[in-house]
């Protein structure tokens, strides 16, 4: 939890000038359920770190694509009225199954390492 | 300006009360994930403790799905003499009536109460009270008809009677038909979400779990010295937690006390149920939320629990009303403040209604399943989300009007149930009705 933490939150300063500020608090957000709910579970570390990284290069490759939109729709008004409107229900878009695939990730490592190979229990 | 003032001033104070339940159910999430470190159950096995218990299985146009049940309470482990089944036949006009007399005629401890068509078909809390009236076990317990439960179920869950202070249990709900279509899995999605991480929590941080209306047990003198189930109620089981709690009992929660259902298979039906939920538990919030705050026998972390979970239906149409007003605002003058607030409402949205379990405590829920597969469709509970502030928004609505034109009766909207939880069950050597 301790790495996680370290890493997650070292890299703030440097984002914080440079991205729109949803996708800041959208990866702040990430990495918070990052080291709070899957760093103090069983698990290898290199799958916790691995999809920490994945979750904060897709966080940073969704603002790129934010940004080019906006550069791209200004004046016109339509792209700001359309995340206004739709807003919530995007911008989140890529946080919840990325750290749900993170999630399920860890859970299939853990599962093979403890060699089960039977179905899945319900 | 001042409009302006205005409006943000409603979206800080909806954004707290969502930031609220998000604390809420990020303490439920660490609690179950950390509290009892990797132990699956308390459940005081070593306890023998047995009383006698009647089983109430209120049953309507339930032909599909009695039979299995019926049989299903022929293989429980609890011993047979201190077992009652009574299963209450509520006005049907298929064939339930006929299984359910078959059934009753080759076990001696299943009783069948027929309530004619002009009694019954009153909706399920008028069934259970004349169930009630037939009880003699100690403990009562309640199944709906489509349900399945563990074989060893009521062992787990009477051990918790031996403290007086229980005066109801409630055991983990399943889905039993997951694979059937989209929006069983997403049922399944939400019950895991409200019993292996909201109800285990709420349990082992001693607030207030909830009992449901099925999978249920309540001690007969407390039921009958509370006056019954309330017939005017659409959730009777909500009703029955605040009156219990009120009355100085608590609730426990057994989550391995496991027992399958037949969830809604199609939207529309989903529809129906939910919205039946929703009105159910806003008239329990109107009725209970006064009588909560001023009780002696709650302690203060109870109360505040309580009315979480009293509100919890109303969320969904303050998220809808937050997200609209964030837009006007955004679209007038966006403040700066305004990608904090934002990301509160895009939380929100991904949450499984019933009990509002935010997606991270869903897929926690499933993680500690051992799950694997089902976190793919964390994304569409924002669908079921969406679906939900309909829901809940036309239930106040309805609420509302029912109120203005003084008809306080609502009426009952059964769930129908296909019968295709039998595929999932393994039931090759017995006989399908």
């Amino acid at each position: 939890m301790a790495a996680g933490a370290v890493v997650a939150f070292s890299v703030y300063p440097l984002l914080l000038g440079a991205l729109e500020g949803l996708t800041v608090v959208s990866i702040i957000v990430f990495n918070l359920l990052s080291v709070l709910l899957i760093f103090p579970l069983r698990g290898p570390l290199w799958c916790k770190m691995l999809w920490l990284g994945v979750g904060s290069l897709v966080g940073l490759a969704w603002n790129l694509v934010w940004l080019s939109l906006m550069s791209l729709t200004v004046g016109a008004g339509v792209f700001q009225m359309v995340h206004f409107v739709f807003g919530p229900a995007v911008d989140f878009m890529w946080i919840v199954p990325v750290w749900s695939l993170g999630l399920s990730s860890l859970a299939s490592v853990e599962r093979r390492k403890r060699g089960g190979k039977r179905g899945e229990p319900k | 300006m001042i409009v302006n003032l205005i409006l943000s001033f409603i979206l800080i104070v909806l954004v707290f009360i969502m930031l609220a339940y998000l604390a809420r159910h990020l303490l439920f999430t660490l609690t179950a994930l950390y509290y009892r470190r990797g132990q699956p159950h308390y459940t005081p096995h070593g306890l023998v403790y047995r009383p006698t218990l009647s089983v109430l299985i209120p049953a309507h146009n339930e032909e599909k799905v009695i039979g299995r049940i019926l049989q299903r309470t022929t293989e429980l482990t609890y011993p047979k003499d201190k077992l009652e089944i009574i299963v209450i036949n509520d006005g049907s006009t298929d064939r339930t009536k006929e299984i359910i007399d078959e059934i009753a005629r080759e076990h001696e401890n299943i009783k069948a109460v027929h309530r004619n068509m002009n009694t019954g078909g009153n909706g399920k809390p008028a069934a259970l009270n004349e169930g009630l009236k037939h009880a003699t076990g100690e403990i009562v317990f309640c199944f709906d008809a489509d349900y399945y439960p563990q074989r060893d179920i009521f062992e787990k869950m009477a051990a918790f009677f031996i403290d007086p202070e229980v005066g109801g249990v409630q055991g983990r709900i399943s889905v039993l038909n997951e694979p059937e279509s989209l929006v069983t899995r997403l049922v399944a999605l939400e019950r895991i979400g409200g019993y292996r991480v909201d109800q285990l929590a709420r349990d082992d941080l001693q607030l207030v779990p909830q009992l449901g209306g099925t999978v249920v047990g309540v001690r007969r003198s407390l039921i009958e010295y509370l006056g019954g189930w309330d017939a005017n109620v659409l959730a009777e089981d909500t009703d029955l937690t605040f009156r219990i709690y009120l009355a100085g009992y608590k609730v426990r929660y057994v989550n391995e006390a496991e027992c399958y259902e037949e969830a809604v298979e199609d939207w529309r039906s989903y529809w129906h149920q939910r919205s039946r939920w929703a009105k159910g538990h806003m008239q329990c919030a109107f009725r209970h939320l006064w009588p909560l705050i001023r009780s002696r026998n709650l302690q203060l972390s109870e109360k505040i629990d309580g009315f979480f979970l009293l509100n919890v239906y109303f969320v969904p149409i303050l998220v809808g009303l937050a997200w609209i007003l964030g837009a006007a605002l955004c679209l007038v003058q966006p403040p700066q403040w305004m990608p904090f607030f934002w990301a509160s409402i895009s939380i929100s949205v991904y949450s499984a209604t019933g009990n509002f379990a935010p997606f991270f405590e869903v897929a926690v829920g499933a993680y500690l399943d051992r799950r694997r597969r089902i976190y793919w469709l964390m994304p569409l509970l924002l669908l079921s989300f969406l679906y939900n502030m309909l829901i809940c928004s036309k239930a106040l609505l309805d609420l509302c009007v029912s109120r203005v034109v003084g008809n306080k009766r609502l009426t009952w909207r059964k769930t129908l149930h296909s019968g295709t939880g039998d595929n999932y069950v393994n039931m090759t050597n017995q006989k399908r009705w």
